[in-house]
């Protein structure tokens, strides 16, 4: 029987990944099982995983993944990662993590006479707050004087969105949503131009876009035949490796035209009524202890870190990159619980994307809430974008069976403010209209008043039953 | 007859023609053929410049040790005396 594949993993033609249950195997060719067998044995797998570089994987008997031999005896078998997020979905930071991981391993696997195949962001992810790569059929055996295959994509797939909105403060998050195969090196040559010079672009942008252009013109070109190991030596590609790693890491990514990088320094909120919030917040994780959170405009993660402190895990979704950039900067590296920190515009979320729109998977396909938090967020969609109070009850449903959410009525200052060059056409947004429509979709548990009682913290449940 | 209607069909085919159609055909091309002459001339750079700034290095360093035994030397004949 055919497995049922995973449809983003058919660019590899050695093999393909699936789930058997709560397992995740990948098939692999006989030219990849040799391979992986080998890299087994000389325990190279254990040293990159144990480095903190590749997701643990080993190889294992293919009736093991319930599958006949129709995909040869030997399947690889991976750690099961409980969410994927793409590089459109994360901040700076997480990029440049992404990309600096990948030059790691690579330099690392140089060192087992290993090289990576490919070299795209798709193929990293956050396992327990730290980024991880888990393509592990990307490890090839090396030969001395062939070029790095994953050159041209780390430049379009890390390098170039990482200098665009480096150099130029432009996020790079939507650009990476419309063009998957990342930014190309023409492009970002023609938007940077010779005003952004820094380190990096000049070597990995323009003179790429100068080549480009000029195999364009020249048609026909064979450059694979000159690589050999006098003219492309081991030394010469590790020298290249640290040239994009210094590329990569000097590269600073706060853009200027931040709203709410400072949120957590700059909010409205009295010291009384902060601790107010954080007490209630801090109840409702208890109570929806070892549950997935999604906190939907997380901001810099402080009420997400509250909920989801005893979570399974917790995922905080914010449209501003730097303040999600601030919220991955406080989880990195930490050992408890895995927080998923992801750029999102819920007027807009990630869709299903790629080949056959099956091979990215949307959101809401991967979110997986179980619980959710939503603080000053209702008159951001409904007064600030137009949505109506019942479609935002029921996104909290998409989210989660119950939760938080603040209600924030037009007598909060924020709401004010909104309103104050725009006609009010809002008439159904008020509390009483509010509440009817959460307890027709959950049970409200409790309610606890701050802004002297223009804003609300609703505690809602499921109903029972 | 008049042929201007003709001619200026004619030249609007050309024109749309000439738009739609690509000057080059990128097709063909891989995407990181670019990055192979990258890497070829970042290796021929490297080898280069050390080829250039090895010699240079290695002559650096010759004179360096050089001055370092002729210090050292002077510095043991003039601290000797006071540890005795």
């Amino acid at each position: 029987m055919t497995p049922d594949f995973h449809p983003g993993s058919f660019r590899d033609c050695e093999g393909r990944v699936f789930a058997s249950g709560e397992r995740v195997f990948r098939t692999l060719s006989p030219q990849a099982a040799e391979r992986m067998k080998r890299l087994e044995a000389r325990g190279c797998l254990k040293s990159l995983s144990d480095a903190g570089f590749l997701i643990p994987s080993w190889t294992t008997k293919a009736r093991e993944a319930s599958l006949n031999g129709e995909f040869g005896d030997t399947v690889l078998e991976h750690e099961r990662l409980p969410l994927i997020t793409y590089p459109y979905e994360w901040p700076f930071g997480m990029l440049q993590d992404a990309a600096l991981l990948t030059l790691d391993l690579l330099e690392a696997a140089l060192d087992f006479g290993l090289t990576l195949k490919d070299a795209t962001p798709f193929n990293v992810t956050l396992r327990k707050n730290r980024m991880v790569f888990f393509d592990t059929l990307s490890l090839d055996d090396y030969n001395e004087g062939r070029p790095w295959d994953g050159y041209s994509q780390f430049c379009r797939e890390f390098l170039s969105p990482l200098l665009l909105t480096s150099s130029t403060g432009v996020p790079f998050q939507p650009w990476m949503r419309g063009e998957l195969d990342g930014l190309k090196a023409p492009h970002l040559s023609r938007l940077l131009g010779l005003r952004r010079v820094r380190k990096g672009v000049l070597s990995h942008v323009h003179l790429q876009a100068w080549f480009e252009k000029w195999l364009a013109k020249k048609g026909d070109v064979a450059v694979l035949d000159k690589f050999n190991a006098k003219t492309f030596s081991k030394v010469a590609m590790k020298g290249m490796v640290r040239k994009l790693r210094k590329s990569v890491s000097g590269l600073k990514g706060r853009t200027e035209a931040s709203l709410w990088g400072d949120y957590g320094r700059t909010h409205s909120y009295l010291p009384e009524d902060e601790k107010k919030k954080e007490a209630f917040v801090a109840a409702a994780g208890k109570r929806f202890s070892g549950k997935v959170w999604v906190d939907l405009g997380c901001n810099d993660g402080k009420y997400t870190l509250i909920a989801g402190a005893h979570a399974s895990r917790a995922i905080g979704l914010d449209l501003d990159p730097e303040a999600v950039d601030g919220f991955y900067a406080r989880t990195r590296g930490d050992a408890g619980v895995p927080f998923y920190p992801m750029v999102c515009n819920l007027m807009n979320p990630s869709p299903s994307l790629g080949w056959r729109l099956r091979e990215r998977a949307s959101l809401f396909d991967r979110a997986g809430g179980e619980a959710f938090l939503a603080l000053a967020l209702v008159h951001h969609l409904c007064i600030g974008a137009n949505v109506p109070l019942a479609e935002f009850v029921s996104l909290l449903k998409t989210f989660g069976r119950g939760g938080v959410v603040e209600w924030v009525g037009k007598e909060d200052a924020m709401v004010r403010r909104l309103l104050r060059n725009r006609k009010d056409i809002f008439e159904d947004y008020d509390w009483e209209t509010f509440k009817g429509l959460l307890e027709r979709s959950f049970h409200l548990q409790g309610v606890a008043e701050t802004h002297g009682g223009a804003r609300k913290l609703c505690l809602v449940l499921p109903h029972e039953g | 007859m008049n042929h201007r209607p003709i001619i200026y069909l004619f030249l609007l085919t050309f024109l749309a023609t000439a738009l739609l159609m690509p000057a080059q055909a990128h097709a063909y091309l891989d995407p990181g053929t670019g990055g192979l002459l990258y890497q070829m001339g970042f290796a021929m750079l490297s080898f280069v410049l050390g080829a250039l700034f090895l010699p240079l290095r290695s002559m650096k360093n010759f004179f360096a040790s050089i001055k370092n035994k002729l210090f050292s030397r002077t510095r043991n004949s003039s601290t000797t005396p006071n540890n005795e």
